[in-house]
């Protein structure tokens, strides 16, 4: 595991991510929530599948800073932003989907994960925006 | 010689408004695609900018993700410089001389 750096792997404010750590253990989907290095977890599901997760707060999430953080985890099935004032781009969320990697805000975690296919899961603006697109 | 444009370099953020004090130097790395050599080149100037750069903050975005997320209008950026991969002591300078410009 490399070494960190104030620049990766963009912790919360508070060095910790303790409600999406909660929201985990309370979700019906979940039998385990595990921090395996700063930023990254691995999330067990009931049925067996486990997950590889970063998590981060960073303003804005896009292509560079998934292969920066690929670089340094290997690959992923999510990343979680963390943070209501940060984003990412539906282009790379587009483009993970084609590699079954799922990216979401907390909310839409929670949600993906009573999918079989976590990263299939689009918000409702998503779905719109994927139309308007022709994407979908 | 051809000199390439590998990126654009904005600044944006409490320091960039000329505040005596700030937590962060934000800067906005736009580069030209999201292909993976150009997201390489991202990051590697990032890596730069952090190595020389105290207290730098640096957010990634391709030309068109951050015409999807508006993020320079949005984060009120201000333009520091391109980015051509020969120039980044300029662009440090122009970094380190953004707080005072602004006051």
């Amino acid at each position: 595991m490399p070494a960190h750096n104030d620049n990766f792997p963009w912790m919360s404010y508070y060095r910790n991510y303790r409600f999406f750590e909660q929201r985990m253990n309370e979700h019906s989907k979940v039998s385990s929530c595990e921090q395996l290095d700063a930023g990254l977890y691995s999330i067990k599901l009931n049925t067996g599948k486990t997950l590889k997760v970063f998590i981060c707060e960073c303003y804005s999430f896009g292509t560079a800073e998934y292969v920066e953080s690929c670089g340094n985890y290997g690959a992923l099935d999510a990343v979680v932003i963390s943070s209501n004032w940060c984003g990412y781009g539906l282009e790379l969320k587009r483009d993970c989907m084609v590699d079954k990697v799922g990216i979401f805000d907390v909310g839409g975690f929670m949600a993906a994960i009573n999918k079989s296919e976590h990263w299939t899961y689009l918000t409702d603006y998503e779905k719109d925006k994927f139309k308007e697109y022709g994407w979908s | 010689m051809v000199v390439k444009l590998l990126a654009e370099i904005y600044g944006f953020g409490s320091y960039f408004k000329g505040a005596e004090t700030f937590n962060d130097i934000d800067i906005l790395i736009v580069h030209n695609s999201t292909n993976y050599e150009s997201c390489l080149e991202a990051i590697s100037l990032k890596r730069d900018l952090i190595a020389r750069v105290e207290k730098a903050s640096i957010t990634m975005l391709s030309k068109s993700e951050e015409a999807e997320l508006n993020f320079i209008s949005k984060a009120s950026a201000e333009y520091l410089s391109p980015y051509n991969g020969n120039n980044l002591c300029d662009i440090i300078y122009i970094i380190a001389n953004a707080n005072l410009t602004n006051i």
